[in-house]
């Protein structure tokens, strides 16, 4: 079955509600054995916002190598604003279902029921499915995706950033994940926060969140016995982007993101041993026409 | 090509700048001229500007001597005067001067710059007047003072697309770099527009060069015209979008143009064929059923004779735009045009449910249920298929329609026979996807109004009983049916929702849980992502219910539905002896619903009503049960159990309190801690949270207990004689202090085998 899945991704078919359904189960099933905060191993492919451009994640793999040969870590916004994010999150649950130590997948603010009400997954699934059921079946995965890794005891990986609740990482075990992500509190933080030049912990104008500054990157650094922080979250245009001297680190792996804005995409290469390497991409375009019509969209007079 | 204005209307013009001349004010002004890089000070004077002999100039004559002229400047050739700020006009002659004038007051500079219009518009077209002002830039950097000028055009030569009837790849070219550059300044961008509807360029040049292209392959023309397309688009203009969609001809045309893209020279797409056959055969209508005429695209479906015209226009520009905005143009629309679009898309959408109130077109759709299906007529039994499309598709119309138009339009809808569709799809029609619809706009009517269903007599209109007084079940007893026996995973879904709303009699009026997204403001708002963009709530102002109501549709609810609804869980030992593997998947999801519908009446309604099913029903005794790792269920399952708990801990009442003390129910979520000591997994951080949870209110507790020993030191005697406020709340809560110590009493030998819970090894201080 799962490679039925596959195959209708790569071909740009339909996908039948049944199989999402049990896709989105069997992901359950799988996830729900998952720390919050996980630990993955070296060497890692760092991969950032991905937002529904799967044209760009199969350039993606295809740049940096086999799920099969390769270990990958995704910060989440899988979904919203692209026209593929049904595909796109059900390729990666296929790779992550398929080789379960070689993907982690982490949970982004776009991964909400709220939030992609609002920025197109949920349009998209009434658009090919005609009935919100499939969103309702994906957003419940959502709900199980884990919050945060990291890499080889050095590197914290998350979606948006630090909490001001989570000075020990170890902290953020006591969260009941299983849940939409809250308006405020530690899990809210982690999807949301941003980094920027303030002095301790100031007001995002996200609306949740916090922005936190050096210091507080630094704090959480020597608490946890850390190097770095690496995240998504925010489009860099250059795809990349390191923060106060090189210990945050953004990654952006949409590129031309909402295909026109005319940035490029990164992944961070993270080795057993040295310095990580970031490996720059372009975007691949799409098919042609828009999205496929599918399902029959008829209209009544 | 550049604006020509015919000679009449210029020498009209001319008059009416003699007389506009004569009228002006001299303005006080310094005038200054750049010498060595520096602006010499030539003298103060008065300003005007003239024509003379039908050459413009600029006019100062000197304030001391008004004899002799400090500046005669001739307007002409192709200056660009540039005012600056409010009260300063810069530019460099024909010489190749640069003069400055420096008005005394802002509407001396005023008066000059329309004079500049004037000759611009009339005698000299090719001199420009762009206005520079400093803007600081909030975005740009913080606290840098970063200042960009901004250059608007105020008047100017206005550059437009050539008109001839024949036109070669180089004239498109240069038209779409005329068409795109236009779009800088507001003003080019108006002058554009108002030439481009007088001229026609649309029906004159653009389609009649698409057809020509297209029947030549002119590859190279067909790009350029369907960029051209897509930049006329992006000056976002209502009037050019309602021209592409007034008529099927024209958006034949202008989608036939799109379907050739720059960005895959190598495909085309099939916009216009997909219109004209629909993609789907299993839908196609059977001869006898689609009255449309030939010459219309078959993507449109008419069940029976739409006679209303205007209707008919309204629907088919709605869809038209649809098309546009998903499929034709998704790649391509900005936020702006998705703004515009939207925009339009609500007025027709507003436009279409209001005829459909005033005309008999839906009590003709109403009239196919209230006749039986014949056994072979399959032609009847589509069009009843379609029927239920098409109603959910008006339904889907009034979804940012305003709640005054949906209470209308919903009204109309339940009056004309609305449960009738219901009733047929959900009794009659086998087809699970169309039953999923049915569902969903039933959802949708419910989450407006629970009240304007449930108070429908339902038995009302199908038996023609009159009991108009009771609250009706019979919906909540087909839905509860549905989930119980429906194998179909999708229908579950949104048979669950549908249950969430009409289990909330009160949410459309009183907690206002109903929320609406609000796709504009995300647009206008989108510097806040999370809460300036979606969330409005609704106030319904036509749901104002009695609390009475409320309660005693609520206990008709636990009487006659919840017994059948949560079955499952009431005798669940039955259920799980038998637990088939086939049906194991199902019967989880389905426990995992019921068990969170539990949490959700449990919290939401009336406290004795529910706490009165669950207790007498041995519910949370199953839910308990549900927990214990021998009876196999996954994982998924066992912790929504333990998160039903953590909810009614999370009440603090004291009969929960006492029955999960007395009934040993915790034992089991023990159990499954024990199976997950020490290890880094979710059903270990739930258990984590429950003892948070249980934590944060024994400290609130023991701050609340101190406070009290600080004030009433030594006069304990008074302090029970009289509870204060946070004595009473300190009683209250004392359920967390039982509970924490019914747990250390009962598992404390787990508890001792557990090092790496902080909350947990806190609790011990509360034993």
């Amino acid at each position: 079955m799962l490679d039925r899945v596959f195959q209708q991704i790569k071909a740009g078919a339909h996908i039948e509600e049944e199989a999402v359904y049990e896709v989105c189960l069997r992901a359950q099933e799988l996830l729900v054995t998952e720390a919050n905060i996980g630990v993955v191993d070296t060497p890692v492919i760092i991969c950032g916002d991905l937002h529904g451009q799967l044209h760009d994640l199969w350039t993606l793999f295809e740049n940096n190598g086999d799920v099969s040969d390769n270990r990958y870590l995704f910060l989440g916004d899988f979904v919203d604003r692209g026209f593929y994010s049904l595909e796109s999150f059900l390729l990666l649950l296929l790779c992550k279902l398929r080789y379960p130590d070689r993907v982690t997948l982490l949970r982004g603010n776009h991964e909400s029921r709220q939030i992609t009400r609002v920025y197109g997954f949920y349009d998209e699934v009434l658009r090919k499915y005609g009935n919100s059921s499939v969103w309702r079946a994906c957003c419940e995965v959502f709900d199980y995706l884990a919050l945060g890794a990291v890499v080889d005891g050095r590197i914290f990986c998350v979606h948006g950033g630090l909490s001001p609740e989570i000075c020990e990482l170890d902290r953020a075990r006591a969260i009941d994940r299983k849940q939409e992500v809250p308006h405020e509190g530690a899990m809210c933080d982690l999807l949301w926060s941003d980094p920027e030049q303030v002095r301790g912990w100031a007001v995002s104008p996200r609306g949740a969140g916090y922005l936190f500054g050096r210091s507080q990157v630094s704090a959480f650094l020597h608490t946890n016995g850390l190097d770095q922080v690496a995240r998504a979250h925010q489009l860099v245009m250059e795809g990349y982007r390191e923060m106060f001297g090189g210990r945050l680190v953004t990654v952006w792996s949409a590129p031309n993101y909402c295909y026109r804005c005319g940035n490029v995409a990164a992944v961070m290469r993270v080795p057993e041993a040295g310095e990580a390497e970031y490996r720059v991409f372009e975007s691949a375009g799409g098919p042609a026409g828009g999205l496929p019509v599918r399902g029959g969209r008829d209209y009544f007079l | 090509m550049i604006i020509e204005t015919n000679q009449e209307e210029k020498e009209l013009e001319t008059e009416n700048n003699d007389r506009m001349v004569t009228k002006m004010t001299p303005r006080r002004v310094k005038v200054y001229i750049l010498q060595d890089n520096e602006w010499k000070d030539t003298g103060t004077g008065h300003c005007v500007g003239t024509i003379i002999d039908n050459v413009p100039y600029m006019l100062v004559n000197n304030e001391v001597d008004t004899n002799t002229t400090l500046l005669r400047s001739k307007i002409g050739g192709n200056i660009e005067y540039q005012r600056q700020e409010e009260t300063l006009i810069v530019w460099k002659d024909n010489q190749n001067n640069d003069i400055a004038l420096s008005f005394e007051e802002s509407v001396g500079c005023d008066d000059i710059c329309n004079f500049l219009i004037h000759i611009q518009k009339t005698l000299e077209n090719n001199i420009s007047l762009v206005a520079v002002r400093s803007d600081h830039d909030p975005l740009n950097g913080s606290g840098t003072g970063a200042t960009t000028a901004v250059h608007e055009m105020i008047a100017g030569p206005v550059q437009l697309p050539s008109m001839d009837q024949t036109q070669d790849d180089i004239i498109l070219l240069e038209s779409l770099k005329i068409l795109n550059d236009n779009t800088m300044f507001e003003f080019l961008k108006n002058e554009t527009i108002h030439w481009y509807f007088n001229s026609s360029y649309l029906s004159n040049i653009l389609i009649p060069q698409f057809n020509l292209s297209e029947q030549n392959h002119l590859i190279k023309n067909l790009f350029l015209l369907s960029n051209i397309i897509k930049t006329l688009i992006l000056y976002n203009q209502k009037e050019i979008i309602d021209q592409f969609i007034q008529d099927e001809e024209t958006f034949s045309s202008i989608i036939g143009i799109l379907e050739y893209d720059t960005e895959f020279p190598d495909s085309k797409a099939t916009h216009r064929s997909y219109l004209a056959h629909s993609n789907n055969p299993a839908l196609s209508l059977s001869p006898t059923c689609s009255s449309t005429s030939s010459s219309e695209p078959s993507i449109y479906k008419e069940i029976i004779p739409l006679e209303n015209e205007h209707l008919k226009i309204y629907i088919k520009k709605y869809f038209k735009l649809q098309f546009l905005k998903d499929i034709v143009l998704v790649r391509f629309i900005d936020d702006h045009n998705y703004c515009l679009i939207n925009e339009m898309s609500l007025d027709l959408q507003a436009q279409i449910i209001d005829l459909l109130q005033t005309d008999a077109y839906l009590d003709k759709i109403f009239e196919l249920y209230r006749t039986p299906v014949i056994e072979n007529d399959e032609d009847f039994k589509l069009k009843k298929k379609y029927g239920i499309r098409l109603l959910h598709q008006f339904i889907e119309m009034t979804k940012n329609l305003n709640s005054v138009e949906k209470n209308d339009f919903f009204k109309f809808l339940i009056q004309k026979g609305f449960y009738k569709i219901i009733d047929y799809a959900f009794n009659i029609e086998k087809d699970n996807n169309l039953r999923i619809l049915a569902t969903d706009s039933l959802i949708t009517i419910m989450e407006h109004d629970i009240f304007l269903l449930s108070n429908i007599n339902v038995a009302d209109e199908i038996s023609n009983t009159n009991t108009n007084s009771i609250p009706d079940m019979t919906l909540l007893k087909l839905l509860s049916n549905i989930l119980l026996n429906d194998k179909s995973p999708g229908l579950k879904e949104q048979i669950v929702q549908a249950l969430y709303t009409l289990l909330q009699p009160s949410n459309s009026s009183i907690t206002g849980n109903n929320f609406d997204y609000e796709e504009e403001d995300m647009h206008t708002n989108g510097n806040n992502e999370f809460h300036g963009n979606n969330q409005q709530f609704v106030s319904n102002p036509n749901s104002i219910h009695d609390e009475e109501d409320i309660i005693e549709y609520l206990q008709l609810f636990y009487k006659e539905i919840a017994p059948i609804l949560f079955d499952p869980l009431i005798n669940y030992k039955v259920h799980s002896s038998n637990g088939e593997s086939s049906n194991r998947i199902e019967d989880e999801q389905l426990l995992i619903h019921l068990i969170k519908l539990i949490t959700f009446i449990i919290t939401e309604h009336d406290k004795r009503l529910s706490r009165n099913f669950t207790l007498e029903n041995s519910i949370l005794v199953n839910i308990s049960r549900t927990i214990n790792c021998n009876e196999n269920h996954i994982l998924q399952l066992r912790l929504t159990s333990i998160r039903c708990f953590k909810t009614i801990i999370c009440l603090d009442d004291d009969y929960y309190n006492r029955y999960i003390i007395s009934n040993n129910l915790f034992s089991p979520i023990m159990g499954l801690l024990v199976e997950n000591i020490g290890l880094n997994n979710l059903a270990n951080s739930t258990m984590q949270d429950f003892f948070k949870i249980i934590l944060i209110n024994c400290k609130q507790l023991d701050n609340i207990e101190r406070e009290r020993e600080a004030t009433v030191d030594g006069y304990e005697d008074l302090s029970k004689t009289s509870l204060n406020d946070n004595e009473k709340r300190f009683i209250h809560k004392s359920n967390f202090i039982l509970l924490n110590k019914y747990m250390f009493e009962n598992f404390s030998n787990i508890f001792e085998k557990i090092d790496d819970m902080p909350y947990l090894t806190e609790l011990a201080n509360y034993k």
